[in-house]
C-alpha cells in the first residue's frame, strides 16, 4: 500500500468513524461565528478572522477527544500502518478540516443576515493572513502533544499558557514593572517592524515561510513523539 | 515442521513491578498456539509487543520472517486480531466500523463478513455501545476473520461468548487450519478451549515462560502423580513441576510419566495432566517439589 493511499484511508477511516460529531461541533461553532459577524458592535475584520482561526483549529481536537474516551487509538495502531502515517493523516486531516471550516466560516461571515462585513472585509489579504498565522500557531501547538499524550496533551497545553500567563502577571506585580504588557509590545512591535521592513507582500511570504517551517517542525516532533507513544 | 510465522526471543519489558523476562518461543505457521497464565502473568504484554502497540526494552519479533517495527505496515496486513477490550468507536455503528476497517485490507471478504455478521447475528445498524461484550468480541472476530489473515492474534476471544457460541467458534478456526493454512495465537485462562484446538500451548507465569510445547509431547511425557510424600522423594527431581498438597495426599506435575511409573510403582497413580492440571500445578510452584 503506497504512503499516500495509505493517509487517505487513514483521514477517511477518522471522517467515518467521528462524521456525526464533526458535522455538530461545526455546525456550532459556525453559528456561533455567524452570530459574531452580525452582532450590534462591529470588530475589525482580522479580529472575527482571529476568533474564526482558533475555533476551527480546536475542531480536529474532537477526534481526540472521541479516541481518547474510546482508547481507540489501539485500533488506528493495529491496522496495516505505520506511525509515521499515522502523524502524518493526523496533520493532513486537521490542516485540511480547519481550512475547510475557516473557509465556511468567511463566507458565512459574509452570507449572514445583517452582517457587518462585505465580500472585500473579510476576503482580503490582512484577515486571511491573521486567520492563516492563527491556524499555523494553534495545530504546531496541539498536535504534537495530543499525539503524545491524547486529550491530556491539549489540557497540559492549556495549563501550560495559564501559569505561564499567571507568572508573566505575578513577575511584573513583584518587581512592580509592566512586565506583561512590555512582551505583548515586544511580540507586537517586532511584528510591525518587520512589516514595515519588508512590506505587505513580503512579510506575507515570510509569515507563510515562518508557518510552514513551524509546522514542519511540530510534525518532525509528531512523528518523534509519537513513535514512542505506547498503548 | 512448516517455518515460523512467529518468533520471539528474549523478549523484555517491564512495568513497575511487572516484568517480562526473556520471553522466547515460536510458532510454525499453520498451528494454533495457547498462550496460557493467570491473569497479570504477561499475556496481554506480549500480544501488545507483537501488535508493536508498546516498544520492548529488549529482544526481537519476527512475523512471517520480518522484523515487526521494520516491517509494521506489511506484517500488520496479514494479521487478524482480536483484543480483550474491543478498541473501537462506541458512538459508531458496526456497518461504519467494519468500513472504517476494511478499506486497509486489499484482501478484504466482504461476502464472508457478511456471513459471519448473520451468523453470528450481528446488528449492524446497531452502534457499539449496546452492545453485550460477547457481541463485541463477535464483531471484532468477524472482523478478524475476513481479510484473509495468515495469522490471528487473539487476546482472550472467547470471554464473555455463552458455551454455544464458544464452541461453534472454536470449530470454525479448527475448520480454518484444516482448509487454509493459517496461523492462530491465542491467549486464554480458559484451558478447555485450548484442550479444544490447540496444537501448541505457552505457559506463562509472573512474565516468565514457563514451558512451550507441543500438545502431542505434554500428552506423551506430562502426568499428574497422586500419591504420598514417599513417592514425592523418589520421583526423578527434573521432572517435578509443581506439587499440590492436599488431605488425602498431594499430586505431583511431572514431566516424566514413564519415570515416574517406574519410580512410584503400586504407591501412587499417575494420570495424564491435562492443560488445567499443568497452569494449576505449575502455578504451584516446582521449587519446592
Amino acid at each position: 500500500m503506497r504512503d499516500g493511499g495509505t493517509m487517505l484511508r487513514l483521514m477517511q477511516k477518522d471522517l467515518i468513524l467521528n462524521k456525526k460529531l464533526l458535522l455538530i461541533n461545526a455546525v456550532i461553532m459556525l453559528a456561533t461565528l455567524s452570530y459574531f459577524a452580525a452582532g450590534s458592535t462591529r470588530t475589525p475584520p482580522q479580529v472575527f478572522a482571529a476568533f474564526a482561526s482558533l475555533m476551527m483549529a480546536i475542531l480536529p481536537a474532537t477526534l481526540i477527544t472521541q479516541e481518547d474516551k474510546f482508547k481507540a487509538m489501539t485500533m488506528g495502531c493495529s491496522l496495516p500502518v505505520g506511525r509515521k502515517a499515522i502523524v502524518q493523516a493526523r496533520f493532513a486531516l486537521a490542516v485540511a478540516m480547519a481550512l475547510a471550516g475557516l473557509l465556511m466560516a468567511f463566507l458565512l461571515g459574509v452570507l449572514v443576515p445583517f452582517s457587518n462585513y462585505g465580500f472585500a472585509d473579510l476576503f482580503a489579504g490582512k484577515p486571511i493572513l491573521t486567520a492563516l498565522t492563527g491556524l499555523g500557531l494553534v495545530l504546531s501547538l496541539i498536535l504534537p502533544f495530543t499525539l503524545r499524550h491524547g486529550l491530556k496533551g491539549l489540557l497540559l497545553l492549556l495549563v501550560a499558557f495559564q501559569v505561564l500567563g499567571v507568572v508573566l502577571i505575578t513577575a511584573a506585580q513583584l518587581t512592580r514593572s509592566s512586565l506583561d504588557r512590555e512582551v505583548i509590545e515586544a511580540i507586537a512591535g517586532s511584528v510591525t517592524r518587520l512589516h514595515g521592513a519588508l512590506g505587505p507582500t513580503g512579510f506575507s511570504l515570510f509569515m507563510m515561510a515562518a508557518l510552514s517551517v513551524l509546522l514542519s517542525a511540530s510534525y518532525l516532533v509528531s512523528v518523534r513523539v509519537f513513535q514512542n507513544r505506547e498503548f | 515442521m512448516t517455518e515460523p510465522v512467529l518468533e520471539i526471543t528474549g523478549l523484555r519489558k517491564s512495568y513497575g513491578d511487572f516484568a517480562l523476562k526473556d520471553v522466547s518461543f515460536s510458532l510454525p505457521g499453520g498451528f494454533v498456539m495457547g498462550l496460557v497464565g493467570p491473569n497479570g502473568a504477561g499475556k496481554t504484554t506480549i500480544i501488545k509487543l507483537i501488535m508493536n502497540l508498546i516498544r520492548p526494552e529488549a529482544g526481537s519479533i519476527r512475523l512471517f520472517g520480518l522484523d515487526h517495527r521494520a516491517h509494521e505496515a506489511e506484517v500488520k496486513a496479514r494479521i487478524g486480531w482480536v483484543y480483550d477490550v474491543a478498541p473501537f468507536y462506541m458512538d459508531a455503528s458496526l456497518k461504519d466500523t467494519k468500513r472504517a476497517v476494511s478499506i486497509f485490507y486489499p484482501g478484504w471478504d466482504e461476502s464472508l463478513f457478511q456471513e459471519l455478521a448473520l451468523q453470528f447475528q450481528l446488528p449492524l445498524r446497531k452502534k457499539l455501545k449496546s452492545l453485550s461484550q460477547g457481541m463485541k468480541t463477535k464483531f471484532a472476530l468477524a472482523l478478524a476473520l475476513s481479510h484473509d489473515a495468515d495469522l490471528l492474534v487473539l487476546d482472550e476471544p472467547t470471554t464473555g461468548l455463552d458455551p454455544v457460541v464458544r464452541r461453534e467458534l472454536l470449530h470454525g478456526f479448527s475448520g480454518l487450519l484444516q482448509d487454509e493454512g493459517k496461523s492462530i495465537l491465542f491467549s486464554t485462562h480458559i484451558t478447555t478451549d485450548l484442550e479444544r484446538i490447540a496444537d501448541y500451548v505457552t505457559f506463562i507465569q509472573d512474565g516468565a515462560i514457563t514451558l512451550s510445547a507441543s500438545r502431542e509431547a505434554l500428552t506423551e511425557h506430562w502426568g499428574v502423580v497422586r500419591g504420598d510424600e514417599e513417592c514425592l522423594a523418589v520421583l526423578p527431581p527434573g521432572s517435578r513441576k509443581g506439587v499440590k498438597r492436599h488431605a488425602h495426599g498431594l499430586d505431583v506435575l511431572t514431566s516424566d510419566v514413564a519415570g515416574a511409573r517406574a519410580a512410584c510403582g503400586e504407591r501412587a497413580v499417575v494420570d495424564p495432566a491435562s492443560f488445567e492440571d499443568i497452569v494449576v500445578l505449575m502455578g504451584e510452584g516446582g521449587g519446592n517439589a
